[in-house]
């Protein structure tokens, strides 16, 4: 895919296949900007903003939930905890028809919010939580409320930084999964100009033949993966924890 | 003593995932207020997303809703939807067929990434690049995936055409609706096949994970004894990577049940409908028919499908002595 994005249209139907192109062209990349159809920045752009902002939702609402579950006693605990367990074999598209209803009342179709509030509840994320913080000590959290600490300095203070692995893991893991989501977006977003990284190269694949330039398209294709690659060569220890408990169940 | 009690009574009230608190419940400071201020988020979208949410889906599978009409005049059709579901739509039903004969992929996964697994365990060097090499088709995208794979089955230039051509064996239309077995379309294979490398680095992970963590002494233990490779392989390390196995098989299949983008991506479902799948043609009936009370019911047909397997899964997975939630 990247070495396609560096070649000439012609080169690539070239044989016997060419690993490397005798002539790369730094310059697709740039081009992609001109693509007639949608306009790639701007995806990027609606990418970004919708999964950073949704991926920080979740880790706040599944950090307070599992740090609640983790560390207090209170009724109605087992039978929230029971929930969530059980709400994670409930299969993502049950919900797209009833939400994109919400939506419709709410007038949130093609904003970025029909994309960021359903997305902010993550049954995986919550338990992932809860099981990363039981493991913190009581008696860490005994002593800072012994000197005085109150219970929401406590969390920041105290539980946040102690549970950063894990919250690296989910929050990475929410956002690679919804920056290659399709399904979501292709619900709730119609307009061309709020579509996202996806669904734009998703209509670059029905419209391949009339651009019938592949090193651009292959040059989109990369240009859409190299954040995550990035993102998961920094931090790839803690990804692989996160990932191998989650990801399956969660597509 | 007495906590010897309260443990015993927690344990015959409690589900089994809950066992781990119990060392942890007495240590549990209570504070009345303030866990609920935490749960707020929780349950404001336990009661938009989940409740109402489920509830209105519910209740508009039951009617002929489209999003041009408002809620109030949609006509309540009874069990009219599910009723077409099952009897009056054959295409819902071969892609309830495609779906399950899609699953297929898994084993060859998991069998292959164990594989794999077993080879990188025993090399030193390199691991950390390897592993990077793996996990890189599980965090691109499908879609990114699906246009390179695209090309690879492309009739005229791909190039898996030009190994058949150059092994002096006929070109292949990848993606058409030609069955290679019955019931079974060459594109949907092809789709399976290209799940199967896209998903088998996460198996390799997984899997060189549990095989790291069977303790050096078990092998050398059994090296004294006398057993050779073989049986080391079959007594030692099939046995502690067994819930590893299960693990991947199981909880693999819900999730393979849904498979969208792929579909999508690679075609439509089509050829004529060939290889259509549930969640696509549900997202078809709604988006582009407009028939959001008709894919309501399809959505909720296939929900209780899925749930029967998990559950019957569940109890395998419990035979098998896993419990992990």
């Amino acid at each position: 895919m990247f070495i396609s994005a560096l070649k000439e249209q012609n080169e690539i139907f070239t044989r016997p296949v060419k690993w490397w192109p005798s002539n790369p062209h730094w310059w697709n990349f740039i081009e992609t900007w001109n693509l007639p159809q949608p306009p790639l920045v701007r995806a990027l752009l609606n990418s970004a903003i919708v999964y950073c902002s949704s991926t920080l939702l979740i880790l706040l609402a599944s950090s307070f939930t599992g740090y609640v579950l983790a560390k207090y006693e209170f009724k109605g605990r087992h039978g929230i905890f029971l929930w969530i367990v059980s709400s994670m074999m409930i299969p993502g598209f049950t919900g797209l028809i009833p939400s994109f209803m919400i939506m419709k009342w709410l007038g949130w179709i093609n904003t970025y919010w029909a994309l960021i509030i359903p997305g902010a509840f993550s049954a995986y994320s919550i338990f992932l939580m809860r099981q990363y913080i039981i493991t913190i000590p009581d008696d860490i959290i005994d002593a800072a409320r012994l000197s005085g600490c109150s219970e929401f300095g406590l969390f920041w203070r105290i539980i946040l930084p102690l549970s950063k692995p894990a919250l690296v893991a989910v929050g990475l893991i929410n956002f690679v999964w919804g920056w290659n989501d399709l399904l979501g977006p292709m619900w709730f977003i119609h307009e061309t100009s709020m579509k996202t990284v996806q669904q734009s190269l998703g209509s670059l694949f029905d419209i391949r033949s009339s651009v019938t330039s592949l090193p651009l398209v292959a040059a989109s294709l990369t240009i859409a993966t190299i954040p995550l690659i990035v993102l998961t060569i920094v931090t790839q220890k803690y990804l692989i924890q996160g990932w191998t408990g989650l990801s399956y169940a969660k597509r | 003593m007495e906590k010897l009690n309260r443990n015993e009574n927690s344990k015959n009230l409690e589900p089994l995932w809950f066992s781990e608190n119990h060392q942890r419940e007495e240590n549990v400071v209570k504070r009345s207020y303030v866990p609920y201020i935490f749960l707020i988020p929780f349950f404001i979208n336990l009661v938009v997303f989940s409740f109402f949410s489920l509830g209105f889906g519910v209740y508009m599978s039951f009617t002929n809703w489209n999003p041009f009409t408002p809620i109030g005049a949609a006509e309540f059709v009874g069990l009219a939807n599910y009723v077409r579901a099952v009897t009056g739509d054959p295409v819902f039903l071969m892609a309830i067929k495609n779906a399950f004969v899609y699953v297929l992929y898994e084993p060859v996964c998991i069998l292959l990434g164990f594989f794999f697994a077993l080879i990188l365990n025993t090399a030193i060097k390199g691991r950390s690049v390897f592993r990077t090499v793996f996990f890189l088709p599980v965090i691109t995208s499908t879609v990114a995936i699906s246009f390179v794979w695209n090309w690879l089955y492309d009739y005229q230039y791909g190039p898996f055409n030009e190994v058949l051509k150059a092994l002096g064996l006929p070109a292949q239309y990848w993606l058409s609706y030609i069955e290679v077995l019955p019931g079974v379309p060459i594109a949907l294979l092809s789709i399976m096949l290209m799940s199967t490398w896209q998903w088998i680095g996460l198996n390799v992970i997984i899997f060189l994970a549990a095989l790291q963590s069977i303790p050096k002494e078990y092998h050398e233990a059994a090296r004294v004894s006398g057993a050779n490779a073989w049986n080391r392989f079959r007594h030692v390390t099939v046995p502690l990577v067994r819930p590893a196995l299960l693990f991947c098989a199981i909880t693999a299949t819900a999730g393979s049940l849904q498979v969208f983008t792929e579909v999508y991506m690679l075609t439509r479902g089509g050829p004529i409908n060939a290889t259509q799948v549930p969640v696509v043609w549900m997202t078809m009936r709604a988006i582009n028919f407009n028939e959001f009370g008709y894919g309501a019911a399809l959505a909720y047909t296939f929900f209780l499908i899925i749930l029967a397997v998990s559950l019957i899964e569940i109890r395998i997975l419990r035979r098998g002595g896993m419990f992990y939630y």
